[in-house]
């Protein structure tokens, strides 16, 4: 009686396909995680304290303005991003905090939901962040976040 | 019984994989190294920029808070609630954290009760962030900044 069986493979190298696999799920994941490219008006110059204990996420990224509380001398100036220029701008500063109020005004109209997040080096005096603080109430931006970088708070000291 | 056919070598000569692995492993390696994550910050929340003795007021859908907690900071560590000197950051945590306490045990609701935060103008925003943590630890739902008019 004639047996029938499979015929014997060869291949010529190493098996890539789940290598490929693997790969490809990890092209697909930082492609959906990482942002690059997109201004979110993040000063990098600007290098927030440290907090360990409590913070949070913000859940929803597109209701957000950074405020960043940039130290010049004893006082701060205001750059902030607007997303119809796409790059961060100048706002005024400790002394004058009208065109960050007219900002976030502007903003608010747009996005009832608006929230600010408040980003200083952690040498900046109150003096300069009550301005920005002052013009998110003017401007009825009720909910603001302080930024604080992951860390020993007591690294700082 | 012969069985040569089935002994036959055959060869897999499918497309050659090599250039896609080599393409696929330079964009993953460019998006490693480039790609940035939210993951190192935090965001310390509050929903009312300054108190009722700053510019915005509250409104009517914020009605003024009845119990009041005044928090003021006078340096690096120096804290006072009310009349009461605080040195150091576990003190103002556990001072709030029993207030909290407090005003659960007495049925307090949270909207009546307000925490406002006086930092002194050279107060540095490290020092802020501390003590408006420490308030948000003890679950205080509201809490402003207040500007302290000093001489």
């Amino acid at each position: 009686m004639k047996k029938h069986s499979m015929p014997e493979m060869k291949e010529g190298g190493v098996n890539v396909t789940p290598l490929i696999d693997i790969v490809m799920c990890l092209i697909i994941f930082y492609m959906l995680v990482a942002k690059i490219g997109v201004a979110n008006g993040v000063d990098p110059a600007v290098k927030t304290p440290p907090k360990s204990v409590i913070g949070g996420d913000i859940k929803d990224p597109g209701n957000v303005v950074t405020i960043n509380i940039v130290k010049q001398g004893n006082g701060a100036t205001y750059t902030a991003l607007d997303p119809g220029l796409g790059t961060l701008e100048h706002y005024g500063d400790d002394r004058d905090n009208k065109p960050l109020i007219n900002l976030l005004t502007k903003l608010k109209k747009n996005k009832p939901e608006l929230k600010a997040v408040i980003r200083a080096d952690g040498d900046t005096p109150y003096s300069a962040i009550s301005p920005a603080l002052f013009a998110c109430a003017l401007a009825n931006v009720k909910e603001y976040n302080l930024e604080a970088t992951k860390g020993d708070p007591n690294a700082v000291k | 019984m012969k069985m040569g056919k089935s002994k036959q070598v055959h060869y897999d000569s499918g497309p050659n994989m090599t250039p896609l692995v080599d393409v696929v492993m330079v964009i993953l390696i460019f998006l490693m190294l480039t790609g940035t994550f939210t993951g190192a910050t935090t965001f310390l929340r509050s929903n009312m920029p300054m108190s009722e003795t700053g510019p915005a007021a509250p409104g009517k859908d914020d009605p003024l808070a009845k119990t009041k907690v005044d928090v003021w900071i006078d340096g690096p560590k120096n804290y006072r609630i009310g009349g009461r000197k605080i040195q150091g950051d576990d003190a103002l945590k556990k001072a709030l954290l029993d207030k909290r306490q407090d005003y659960t045990t007495e049925g307090k609701k949270d909207s009546d009760i307000q925490v406002t935060i006086y930092p002194l103008n050279r107060i540095l925003y490290q020092d802020i962030v501390i003590a408006y943590g420490a308030a948000l630890e003890a679950k205080f739902p509201k809490i402003a900044f207040a500007k302290v008019r000093e001489q």
